[in-house]
């Protein structure tokens, strides 16, 4: 099992890349290692902060998120009208996981993550989905494993 | 399912599914029994056939949807008469979409654009008809698939996702429907047909699979799955019972599939065409059949081709092995939607049958393909039947509207190095995506919208086509509900929308009144022109000053200024350069170059804006076709 620390900041960079509008409107890529698992949603209107476990995420091994979804100010949000749908891909292969992974509400903008299983070495991108009233945000960062 | 896949699929994986279809085909039955599979001649000449039932005498009775008429043929497929005009009275239609015939000789038509079911004698006669617009029991929005027997008449409502259950006067009796978010519920119902003991047998497009309920209306058996093997469907739509066994219009597999009432394949019959438009017993998007009383005669609808094939069951060892060339070998294609999407220089086209979007180079004048965009699912950034696109250059972003889903996504765009031509995946990421309920609830409307195209004007809102509500929806580029315009009286069928280069006018194509609507900026209705098109479908309001709309059952395209006054117009039927069939959705780029989804040729056209033929891009032999004709003018 290899750390991840060192690709994420790289690996950010590049799927921050993707949510980069020309107009340079959108948030700037977190360069330090303390806010690599912080990225805002595509839209703006979201904070993702998460934690896996184990940390770093292993290779073929289930892991678990702790999520935090907060504002666009890195307030919390309270509303229990609040969902959150987490998963993942590797977009080059053209697959996701084996495994569907269970979201479960803790309160507070606070989820918890289980049944995480990255099976196969490689690029993967792990999606945020949050929905309010109907309209949801998806908030995406990479993960290489090696 | 796209044949491209198949192949990618057969190329990619093993040598062993032949042998598989083989035994498949091989199933241990007894050497005598009798099988469909042989062609015996075809019905051409119709317009958009969407129903089709066999008499008592053989007699084959069609719903010809484009014509609003209902078409009798003896049972060697020569004509006997036609009965029915376009309108709303009684004995006249609007788009019938099914027919069927009880045991004693009534008629029972699916009169799909009035919302009602009209029942006729063989000759013609009208006798009674019931049913309006709504959401009550007894009403329907947009009914597509009827089966009748000697006393009941099942309706596949399928705007309200049910099936009505009406005595043969027409009464009301029951409704099965099935929960907005039950996962194992009915997505699209289309046809319907009744089984042993009175099963009432529902095919699902959305979900790819059959429903059996009992006479009851109560679920006993779902079967299917999305796929191309045996026992998998793509998009089923038709379908008829006979003697315990189930025949299934697999449109996008391009087959019949049997099997019995519990869903285990029995056998299939129909291959893909090879050639354009062939037929001889090569089936394209089969949407409807009827089989005979003595279960010797079958007839399979193909609306996409305008005909019917007639086959015969002979016996099972005298059918040839399947044709695993015209199976695995065949010519790739591509099945572009009915729309696209023009900006920048890319070119994005929606891909039903693969739940996908193709994003295409467009700086050239043929497209290169440079990513997609999702695959078949009901996860954010996924599809369920993709219908309509829109490219947002100066933003970088592309909305689609995931009808099987029923919300509209929206993509950004992150092409690195403009002009790189290299397929890249990860190109596009999902932003939002609204769930169209919400806009229901937003609008107050009576139905989950059912956009059909999308279009942005100049203040940066985007457009969706609402055929279901009837209406123009536009939110916000965050995809904030803002306001609806229209109303069933105004825009009765509406089927895309076009905003002036002053941004003051919105023009709406209307498929029911056959023409083009303008409203003004207030969203009142203004002027209509275009008054005899025959099936207009797409508009694109042009960079240089003049409307362009597609005529689908006309096979050409026609230019207005935005006045209404008509400029010129271009093709007719065939495959050469500048000939279409059924021409659908149109956009123009900022070289005023016009490309046309020329869709029952499985390709697109290039056009400058005088109509003068660029190139063409798609499935090859259509291309190739496209290219040879124009070689010959030359």
């Amino acid at each position: 099992m290899r750390s991840l620390k060192q690709w994420e900041a790289i690996a950010l960079a590049a799927v921050v890349g993707c949510s980069r509008a020309p107009s340079g409107t959108l948030p700037a890529v977190p360069s330090s290692p303390a806010a690599a698992n912080e990225v805002r949603s595509n839209g703006d209107a979201y904070v993702i902060r998460f934690t896996p476990t184990p940390d770093p995420i292993p290779l073929g091994q289930l892991f678990s998120l702790d999520v935090s979804v907060l504002d666009a100010r890195t307030v919390p949000l309270p509303g229990k009208d609040v969902t959150l749908a987490v998963d993942a891909r590797m977009p080059e292969h053209q697959h996701g996981m084996n495994v569907e992974p269970r979201v479960t509400p803790r309160g507070d903008g606070r989820f918890t993550v289980t049944g995480m299983e990255f099976h196969m070495a490689g690029r993967w991108e792990i999606t945020f989905d949050v929905t309010r009233a109907g309209l949801t945000e998806r908030a995406q960062v990479e993960k290489v494993l090696e | 399912m796209p044949v491209r896949i198949t192949l990618r699929m057969i190329r990619t994986s093993c040598s062993i599914f032949p042998t598989l279809l083989v035994a498949f085909a091989s199933a241990a039955t007894p050497k005598s029994e009798m099988r469909f599979g042989h062609y015996e001649r075809e019905i051409a000449g119709l317009a958009e056939p969407e129903g089709v039932a066999i008499a008592a005498d053989g007699t084959i009775v069609v719903a010809e949807s484009g014509r609003d008429r209902v078409s009798i043929f003896a049972a060697d497929g020569s004509p006997i008469r036609s009965w029915g005009s376009r309108g709303s009275g009684p004995g006249q239609l609007l788009e019938p979409r099914g027919v069927a015939i009880a045991p004693d000789g009534e008629i029972f038509v699916v009169d799909s654009g009035n919302d009602r079911v009209q029942v006729f004698s063989m000759a013609g006669e009208h006798r009674h008809d019931w049913g309006n617009r709504g959401r009550g029991p007894g009403q329907f929005a947009d009914p597509v698939g009827i089966a009748v027997d000697a006393s009941r008449v099942v309706v596949v409502d399928r705007g309200n996702r049910r099936v009505q259950v009406f005595d043969r006067a027409g009464k009301f009796v029951a409704s099965i429907a099935s929960d907005d978010d039950d996962a194992d519920g009915m997505r699209r119902p289309e046809g319907v047909a009744l089984g042993t003991q009175g099963r009432i047998v529902v095919t699902d497009s959305d979900a790819d699979r059959v429903h059996v309920f009992d006479a009851s209306g109560k679920p006993i058996a779902r079967f299917g799955a999305s796929g191309p093997y045996p026992g998998m469907l793509g998009a089923p739509l038709g379908l008829a019972c006979r003697d315990g066994r189930v025949y299934v219009a697999d449109s996008q597999n391009h087959r019949v599939q049997v099997f019995d009432e519990s869903g285990s394949v029995v056998y299939q019959w129909g291959v893909h065409t090879i050639q354009p438009h062939e037929g001889a017993g090569h089936l394209h998007y089969p949407n409807a059949l009827a089989l005979d009383e003595s279960g010797r005669v079958a007839v399979v609808v193909e609306s996409f081709e305008n005909r019917c094939q007639i086959f015969s069951a002979v016996p099972k060892d005298s059918i040839p092995p399947l044709d695993e060339a015209a199976l695995f070998g065949g010519e790739p294609l591509t099945h572009f939607g009915a729309t696209l999407s023009l900006g920048g220089d890319l070119l994005a086209i929606p891909e039903p049958e693969s739940h996908a979007l193709q994003l295409f180079d467009f700086s050239r004048s043929d497209p290169i393909l440079i990513t997609t965009i999702g695959n078949r699912g009901r996860k954010f950034g996924e599809f369920v039947r993709p219908s309509a696109v829109l490219l947002d250059p100066l933003h970088s972003l592309l909305y689609a509207i995931d009808a099987g889903n029923r919300r509209l996504q929206q993509f950004r765009l992150d092409r690195r190095e403009p002009g790189e031509l290299k397929f890249r995946p990860s190109m596009s990421c999902l932003v939002r995506s609204l769930d169209l309920r919400a806009v229901q609830k937003s609008a107050s409307l009576e139905w989950t919208p059912d956009p059909c195209a999308i279009a942005r004007d100049s203040a940066g809102n985007v457009w969706l086509v609402d055929e279901r509500n009837s209406i123009l929806i536009a939110v916000s580029s965050k995809l904030e509900f803002v306001r609806a315009i229209g109303d069933a009286s105004s825009l009765p069928h509406p089927t895309d929308v076009a905003w002036s280069r002053a941004g003051d006018l919105a023009f709406v194509v209307d498929a029911t009144r056959r023409c083009v609507q303008a409203f003004d900026s207030n969203g009142k209705p203004s002027f209509a022109f275009g008054g005899d098109l025959v099936e207009p479908f797409g508009i694109v309001a042009g960079r240089d000053g003049f409307v362009y709309v597609t005529d689908a059952g006309a096979d050409r395209v026609l230019k207005f200024d935005e006045r209404g006054q008509l400029v010129t117009m271009w093709g007719r039927e065939g495959m050469g350069a500048g000939e279409f069939f059924k021409p659908k959705g149109i956009d123009q780029d900022e070289k005023g170059r016009i490309v046309v989804i020329d869709s029952g040729n499985h390709r697109g056209q290039v056009f400058g804006a005088d109509g003068k033929f660029i190139d063409a891009f798609g499935s090859r032999l259509y291309v190739k076709a496209a290219k040879k004709s124009r070689e010959k003018k030359e």
